[in-house]
């Protein structure tokens, strides 16, 4: 047996474990799950209500719908999967309510290419001569560790994530903020891998742009 | 055989690169190219800190759900199984 299957075996133990202790009525193992969970499902279904009181009542629901759903959870995804596609479910279905989902392929960009921005942004005391002749951006190695970690720096990773096309902004927050792999944000999004790829392609490519400008002002 | 890569192909393709969804020539050409272009290397070092300046930072402290609805949720549904 390897180790994959080893982890696997694992994690679906776990997860019967947490299903147990929720069916026998055990209140902290929900309300560990809600400090685990809570804030990122709400993010997630903000991206398709826009409102943040929708989001919490489409979160709310969610719950409801995964304790009522316990029994028909079959272990073909992780416990958090199901939960997460149960979210994005209820969410789009409440914005197709309201009017507000679009679907998928029109919130994308038109030109539907996977190139992004590989340019650095040169400090203006840097002459674009030396850029143009081989200047090689310095590392953010040598960034001090309180401007590196700092809340300006945690700002313009939030804005430029929020300004990002839905689909983009719900792939990037699921893989790289609430660490679920490609297989799962593919199944929970009903996304195709080289579909799941592009969008994150261009989503990391804006948020590494906009840090770039940022490291470079003094 | 893959051609050699432009800068712009390979920013195109890192992506693909990091998922390790790239055929084995194009990944071959990929890190022939990071060999030699300082430029290159720059951009891929500055992706990988931007992905992991997202994760570390990405999700805020937030203020604590409001346990007391939830737990209220949990108490209903509890009462209606049994």
């Amino acid at each position: 047996m390897n180790g994959e299957q080893d982890l696997s075996i694992n994690l679906a133990r776990a997860d019967q474990a947490l299903i147990d202790r929720l069916r026998a009525g055990d209140e902290s193992i929900f309300t560990q799950m809600v400090d685990q969970y809570h804030a990122s499902m709400v993010r997630i279904a903000a991206i398709y209500v826009n409102e943040y009181a929708v989001a919490e009542e489409v979160v709310q629901d969610t719950w409801i719908a995964v304790l009522k759903g316990l029994d028909r959870f079959e272990g073909r995804s992780s416990f958090k999967t199901w939960v997460f596609t149960i979210l994005t479910n209820r969410a789009k279905t409440r914005a197709t309510r309201e009017s507000r989902y679009i679907p998928l392929e029109l919130t994308d960009e038109p030109d539907g290419g996977t190139s992004i921005n590989n340019d650095f942004h040169v400090p203006v005391n840097i002459d674009t001569s030396a850029y143009e002749h081989g200047w090689i951006p310095p590392s953010w190695d040598t960034i001090p560790e309180t401007r590196l970690l700092g809340h300006e720096t945690r700002d313009v990773i939030f804005r430029t994530i929020d300004a990002l096309p839905s689909n983009q902004q719900q792939v990037i927050r699921l893989r790289d903020i609430d660490g679920f792999s490609a297989e799962e944000v593919c199944n929970m999004m009903q996304l195709s891998e080289s579909n799941q790829r592009v969008l994150l392609h261009r989503a990391r490519g804006r948020v590494r742009q906009a840090l770039d400008v940022y490291f470079a002002q003094e | 055989m893959a051609h050699d890569l432009s800068c712009q192909e390979l920013a195109n393709l890192l992506t693909d690169y990091l998922e390790e969804a790239l055929p084995d020539d194009v990944r071959g050409k990929f890190e022939e190219h990071l060999e030699h272009c300082g430029y290159c290397v720059a951009f891929v070092d500055q992706m990988n800190w931007s992905i992991k300046l997202t994760h570390d930072l990405g999700s805020p402290p937030s203020p604590a759900p409001g346990h007391d609805e939830l737990l209220k949720l949990f108490r209903d549904w509890k009462s209606d199984q049994s």
